[in-house]
């Protein structure tokens, strides 16, 4: 049995309701409209051709595959916070367990999303269990993130089939253990769609699934406290500030190792002055720079505001979960569009508007800036797919008993 | 077994682009891509030259898809839409199997040799130009040059072999010493794109 | 070239495979040749008769679709009228390079025209474009057209000089490939780094217009050095022949003996041979060339009281200033540079010149082609295996036909340099005869885009009262004319090519029925000859002209009639001795040596002119406005160049869209630190100025051009440049003696836009 700990002079509130009300309603209708408006944008990106997105040959990906990553990591992060405690069979934090699963099923949809999205031919989506190449990083990805999103169901069914004396606690256990070997697998693999491609120097690093897993940690972490804030604000659970507290001292850890891993990176990159000095000049001076100085900057405000105690307020607790979501969004940014902002080969030759983004010039100022900004109709999309996940979000508080189970 | 490879002389090529359009014309390639095309090593635009201590430097590479026998995007293309020919040692690509997620793209060390529909192809006239057997290009899946396999299926010469100017281009089986390829090879000093990459490309560049 | 067809459409161009034998060096296709299926279908095509709409401006693009007929009828009814109120000469047909066909070609060249110019006495107007290298190398001076490609790798040296075999003509490239990989040594001199500089052994960046000043340099220096190839000078070179004080060649009946008879051995009838005459050293007294053991190279002497003195001693007192250390200055070339040219040139021979009308594009750049012979002369490198002057690819072949068809009467016809027709327009007068052109015909050439002076000229064609153009594409010619007719391309006619450049029968078979409503030039001529009354004009059929064309006896002989052209469509030349691979082709002339020395200069358009004294001999003189001095220099400091792009052919494929993919706009090549100067940066647009007029297009920045430079590319039209054209920079001022299009003859500015 958890204690309660409420704020001094608190009355305790009535019985909330199992399940969410009319905020989750609300929050179900607007994601809703949000996500059919994505979903128009996608028919109109298909019909009219992906041309109509910033992307080009020279940088095939963008916008969607950054937010794919992105969204893995809010989803494994969540999912790792949850599971750990239960794995090792210690204290949690204030039983907002099911709630971070609920989550991290939500960023499982959106990054499936985004990566369908992201697709010329979705439609051949089946040919992905036809024709698998199991040699693929990518289809590794596929397959985890399917069995992932499938055991995250099966958590939570175990989470409240427990609560309920359906499941016993060791099974509990073994599904929590499998759902956090799984949950880094899957950051890990997402790592590897990069981090094996001798193709781009930036991505060619052992530290990356590491490090997307650090990643992972920081943001899912930032996502499960604003979420529980949130809903606590809203009246749908009760939380204990402590168990805030805890989560905002684990931020503050994970942010470090996170930092610590980026340092790790810069310095190899570096220190040989050689081809990599590349890659930090264009983070720490050139196109991609903003994103460089917006992680460290965010980060640094996310640890101070996690670290020292009289700033561990809610509010600025909840800044500091968004400066770390912030903070590792701009770290997808850097990852994906550094890759293509460094070519391998940049002799001039011919220029195409299918060649690189900013094509009508010459090859020096097609990378002058950063070499590719999302167009409107990108980030409509990407915004419909964000409106899905919170669909699916609100959809499970509305109808799921996520609640803490002492609350109920 | 043949392992098909070219060898391009760049003491000979003056970047005269009889390759990227006799490939242009034979392939159907529709507007706005390319699936060979000529670089030049000098200043910051086409067939500019830059200053060096030694004068003034220009110097043309056409750089096409490198066939690789290690090839970086065989490996990472999840449904195998992009696949070795052990045949051949051709790196071909099946437009129908291609789900347009262009990991390939991401994977292949060779900037720019891979190039993605971004729309429905369109081409300057109503009818395919070039060989019949070419396979109709589509909108929203990667394309890349395929080493005219159709031709060397029939006994042809792939389009950008047929006759370059210079007489720069050179093709055949790597493993045959009497082919054409080999003996431009034989006795010449030459170099590849991207060695380090490990990707063991067929196309070497006579130096 | 190999055309693939299906399902009607031109698919594909490819290089045909030819017999084993020339594949290796013969067989030839580049950009230009593999665009063709694009070219047939170009977008700028004229589909069916237009006539200018009524009340509108010429040039204003305001076209209405007349039917044939009606086209016809106006157009023969005005010509009549013009023949019947005007005369002969008011009728003017103004072509330039475009076709060569024997039918369907153009001038007296060729069926169509040909019998149409000889029965009515119409005006031919020339092209003005090319005129400095091809009245020289093609019969004023002499006859130099080049060594074949084979022999390109026996050449020591090479020297691009005023050519560019990497972009102009590539399929002469791999000859000099294989000469430098034998070890030749490449030299290009040019104001532009052209891809043939960048494999160069050495790049010399001379100032343009000023070739001909270092040509003579190294001459000068050659001869005070003891370089000379005294030999040659003396038994192949015109050096050694007597002439007169009047410039005249003495011959030996000045000196008392009588020409003999002997049989010609071309035409078997007998002629009489009054030899020249030169001064021999052996014996102190003069004789005719072949007799003499010693001919003298210098010297003045006197023949039966004649004052005479050899071709060299006048030549080398005419060039005499022009040191190494002057044309240093005058060329912007290091004066040790020259020396070593020089040097080079003489010593480490034999040395191929590839030179082609680069050279002449300047008004006064004829006297370049002398200077070049002088170069040759002095030291034996024209004529021997590696030596030559010219390029491969005009290593013209010849093939016997039958040319009575091409003429139907023998009026006589004024052929005058069409850049005239401001001046005849504004004079109404040919020097003291008066010329009034009241109808205009073009065909055959874009003569409004690639000419020079374009302004001047668009308000020549402006004052004709009738102008009619045949062009199958809407060129800028074509924007000026009241009446547009569409004729087919040339993978729709059937005719053959007068000119072969590789050992086969340039047969041109029909491949796909025109397209549009395009008629050949032979069908327009011929319903125009009709509707004129001249019904017996064309009495036959294209394909019967054909015939009688090519069944000569030998040909029929050879396998090679009409039908045989026809069924096989490649048929090899079977006499390919009419193109030796070394081209000595100047023995033909009437003094049987090299020459740069002319006896009796006469001018390609004479109407009274004076011509010049140093028409003679090997000159230079600075050019019309390009010249460093030019006071209009504090205004427009910068010379002006062109070039030959590598993807058109001139103003042909300037609409095709697979060259537009790779090339898309014109640019001017400036640079760099002529731009940093003027805030250009690179792709910017820049407007190019001068008082002539102006064009807006694209900067290239780049050091690969002489600093003071700038190069704005020929061959687009009007609508390609943002605003003007790049002929509006160029004047009209021709050179007296060969009246050539001089396009790099203008200095301008170059500021931002």
């Amino acid at each position: 049995m958890t204690e309660n700990v409420s704020t001094a002079g608190a009355v305790k509130a009535p019985s909330a309701p199992a399940k969410a009300g009319k905020g989750a309603t609300v929050g179900i209708v607007v994601s809703a409209i949000v996500a059919a408006i994505g979903i128009a944008l996608w028919m109109v990106q298909l019909s009219g051709g992906m041309v109509q997105t910033a992307m080009r040959n020279l940088d095939s990906w963008g916008l969607y595959i950054t937010m794919f990553m992105f969204f893995v990591g809010l989803s494994a992060g969540g999912l790792i916070i949850s599971s750990v405690p239960k794995a090792f069979g210690i204290k949690g934090f204030g039983g907002i367990s099911k709630v971070a699963v609920m989550t991290s099923i939500a960023a499982t949809v959106a990054a499936i999303g985004f990566v369908v999205v992201d697709l010329g031919q979705p439609l051949r989506v089946w040919e992905l269990f036809a024709y698998s190449n199991l040699g693929s990083p990518l289809m590794w990805d596929i397959i985890v993130l399917m069995v992932y999103l499938i055991l995250s169901c099966v958590y939570l069914w175990a989470q409240v089939g427990n609560e309920k004396g359906k499941v016993t606690h060791a099974a509990l256990r073994v599904i929590s253990v499998v759902a956090l070997v799984c949950a880094v697998l899957v950051h890990s693999v997402t790592a590897w769609i990069f981090g094996l491609q001798q193709s781009h120097e930036m991505w060619h690093t052992a530290l990356l699934a590491p490090w997307f897993v650090s990643s992972a940690l920081v943001c899912g972490t930032g996502l499960v406290m604003c979420a529980a804030v949130a809903l606590r604000a809203a009246g749908y659970l009760k939380w204990d500030q402590s168990d805030l507290v805890k989560l905002a001292k684990l931020l503050a850890v994970f942010l470090l190792v996170d930092l610590y891993f980026f340092g790790c990176d810069l310095l190899t990159e570096g220190f040989p002055a050689a081809s990599g000095m590349a890659v930090v000049d264009m983070l720490v001076s050139g196109p991609l720079a903003p994103f460089f100085w917006g992680e460290i900057i965010l980060s640094a405000v996310a640890v101070v505001l996690c670290v020292v105690p009289q700033l561990r307020t809610t509010p600025l607790m909840v800044v500091a979960g968004i400066c770390a979501i912030a903070a590792i969004f701009c770290k997808r940014a850097q990852l994906l569009v550094g890759g293509f902002q460094i070519p391998n080969v940049d002799l001039p030759a011919v220029m195409t508007p299918f060649t690189v983004t900013n094509w009508e010039g010459n090859m020096a100022q097609a990378y002058a800036g950063m070499v590719y900004w999302p167009t409107p109709l990108e980030l409509g999309i990407a915004l419909g797919v964000v409106g899905l996940a919170f669909l699916v979000f609100f959809l499970g508080l509305k109808l799921l008993p996520l609640k803490p189970a002492e609350q109920e | 077994m043949t392992h098909y490879g070219m060898a391009i002389d760049m003491q000979r090529c003056v970047g005269c682009n009889a390759c990227t359009i006799a490939c242009k014309s034979t392939n159907n390639v529709p507007e706005g891509v390319f699936w060979t095309r000529v670089h030049t090593d000098g200043g910051d635009v086409p067939d500019v030259p830059r200053e060096t201590a030694g004068g003034l430097y220009m110097n043309y590479i056409t750089i096409g898809c490198q066939h690789c026998e290690n090839p970086a995007c065989v490996k990472v293309c999840p449904v195998g839409a992009t696949y070795r020919d052990e045949a051949t040692g051709i790196v071909r690509q099946d437009y129908d199997k291609c789900i347009g997620c262009r990991m390939c793209m991401a994977a292949c060390p060779y900037t720019g040799v891979r190039s993605f529909n971004w729309e429905e192809p369109k081409y300057a006239m109503d009818f395919a130009t070039g060989d019949i057997d070419v396979p109709k290009h589509e909108k929203h899946v990667v394309e890349k040059c395929t080493f005219c396999y159709q031709r060397i299926a029939k006994g042809e010469v792939p389009a950008c072999m047929e006759l370059c100017p210079a007489r720069a281009r050179h093709w055949g089986d790597l493993d045959d010493p009497e082919s054409d390829v080999s003996k431009a090879l034989a006795g010449r000093e030459y170099a590849q794109l991207l060695p380090e990459m490990g990707t063991k490309p067929s196309v070497y560049y006579l130096v | 070239m190999k055309v693939e067809i299906r399902e009607g459409k031109v698919v594909r161009t490819s290089a045909a495979v030819l017999e084993e034998q020339d594949n290796a060096d013969q067989r030839r296709i580049c950009v230009k040749g593999l665009t063709q299926p694009q070219r047939v279908y170009d977008p700028d095509r004229i589909k069916y008769p237009m006539r200018r709409v009524e009340g509108t401006e010429r040039g204003a693009g305001q076209w209405e679709r007349i039917s044939w007929d009606d086209a016809l009828d106006e157009v023969a009814s005005k010509m009549k009228e013009t023949f019947d109120n005007y005369g002969p000469s008011s009728v003017a047909m103004w072509n330039s390079f475009a076709c060569t066909g024997l039918v369907n070609g153009s001038g007296k060249g060729s069926v169509s025209y040909g019998r149409f110019l000889s029965r009515t006495g119409a005006t031919i107007l020339g092209p003005g474009a090319d005129y400095a290298q091809m009245y020289l190398f093609y019969g004023a001076l002499t006859l130099i057209f080049g060594n074949a490609g084979t022999d390109v790798p026996n050449a020591n040296t090479i020297f691009v000089w005023g050519a560019s075999p990497t972009d102009a003509y590539v399929q002469d490239w791999q000859f000099v490939c294989r000469a430098r990989e034998g070890g030749t040594k490449l030299i290009t001199i040019d104001p532009q780094f052209t891809a043939a500089a960048a494999k160069s052994d050495m790049y010399v960046a001379i100032r343009p217009g000023t070739d001909g000043a270092m040509m003579l340099a190294m001459a000068n220096y050659i001869i005070d050095n003891g370089l000379m190839n005294e030999t040659y000078m003396k038994t192949v070179s015109i050096s050694p022949f007597l002439i007169k004080e009047d410039g005249q060649y003495i011959h030996l009946s000045e000196a008392g003996v009588a020409p003999v008879e002997v049989t010609n051995p071309l035409t078997g009838e007998p002629m009489l041979v009054d030899p020249y005459m030169v001064w021999d050293n052996a014996t102190g007294t003069w004789s005719a060339p072949d007799a003499a053991t010693d001919p003298a190279l210098d010297g003045s002497y006197e023949v039966n009281g004649i004052k005479v003195r050899t071709v060299f001693d006048l030549t080398k007192e005419k060039i005499k200033e022009y040191t190494t250390a002057k044309a240093a200055e005058i060329c912007d070339v290091p004066q040790e540079t020259i020396e070593e040219l020089a040097r080079i040139y003489a010593t480490e021979g034999p040395v191929y010149i590839h030179t082609n009308q680069g050279l002449g594009h300047h008004v006064n750049s004829h006297h370049n082609y002398k200077n070049l012979v002088l170069l040759a002369s002095l030291t034996g490198n024209v004529g021997v295996p590696g030596g030559s002057l010219g390029h491969a690819s005009l290593g013209f072949r010849s093939f016997p036909y039958n040319p009575a068809p091409m003429a139907a009467g023998d009026a006589q016809n004024l052929d005058i340099c069409g850049m005239y027709l401001p001046e005849i327009m504004e004079t109404k007068k040919w020097g003291d005869q008066p010329l009034d052109i009241q109808f205009l015909w073009m065909a055959n050439g874009n003569m409004l885009c690639n000419e020079s002076g374009r302004v001047e000229l668009i308000e020549a064609v402006k004052k004709v009262p009738f102008v009619v153009c045949a062009d199958c594409t809407m060129t800028d010619t074509a924007s000026y004319a009241d009446i547009v007719l569409p004729v087919p391309h040339a993978f729709e006619v059937e005719d053959i090519a007068s000119l072969p450049f590789v050992p086969y029968f340039p047969y041109q078979p029909r491949l796909i029925e025109p397209l549009y409503e395009c008629r050949t030039d032979f069908a327009i001529l011929n319903e125009l000859a009709n509707r004129m009354g001249m019904t017996d004009l064309y009495d036959k059929t294209e394909e019967e002209y054909l015939h009688e064309m090519l069944d000569t006896e030998a040909n029929v002989a050879n396998g090679a009639s009409y039908d045989d052209l026809k069924e096989k469509m490649l048929v090899r030349l079977y006499d390919t001795s009419a193109v030796p691979e070394v081209d000595a082709s100047f023995v033909i002339m009437p003094t049987g040596r090299l020459t740069y020395y002319m006896d009796n200069p006469f001018p390609r358009n004479f109407r009274g002119q004076e011509i010049a004294e140093f028409e003679h001999y090997p000159y230079y003189t600075h050019a019309n406005e390009s010249y460093w001095e030019n006071p209009l220099r504090e205004k427009y400091p910068l010379f002006g160049l062109g070039q030959h792009e590598k993807y058109h052919v001139h103003s042909q494929l300037a609409m095709t869209p697979w060259l537009r993919e790779i090339e898309p706009e014109p640019m001017l090549k400036i640079n760099s630190k002529d731009a940093e100067a003027r805030g250009i940066s690179q792709g910017d647009y820049v407007r190019a100025y001068n008082d002539h007029g102006s064009v807006v297009l694209r900067a290239k920045v780049t050091p690969g051009i002489k600093e003071g430079v700038v190069s704005i590319p020929h061959g687009w039209n009007a609508s390609q440049y943002k605003e003007g054209h790049a002929q509006d920079l160029t004047n009209r001022f021709m050179n007296d003696f060969c009246s050539n299009s001089a396009f790099y003859d203008f200095l301008c500015e170059v500021e931002k836009y």
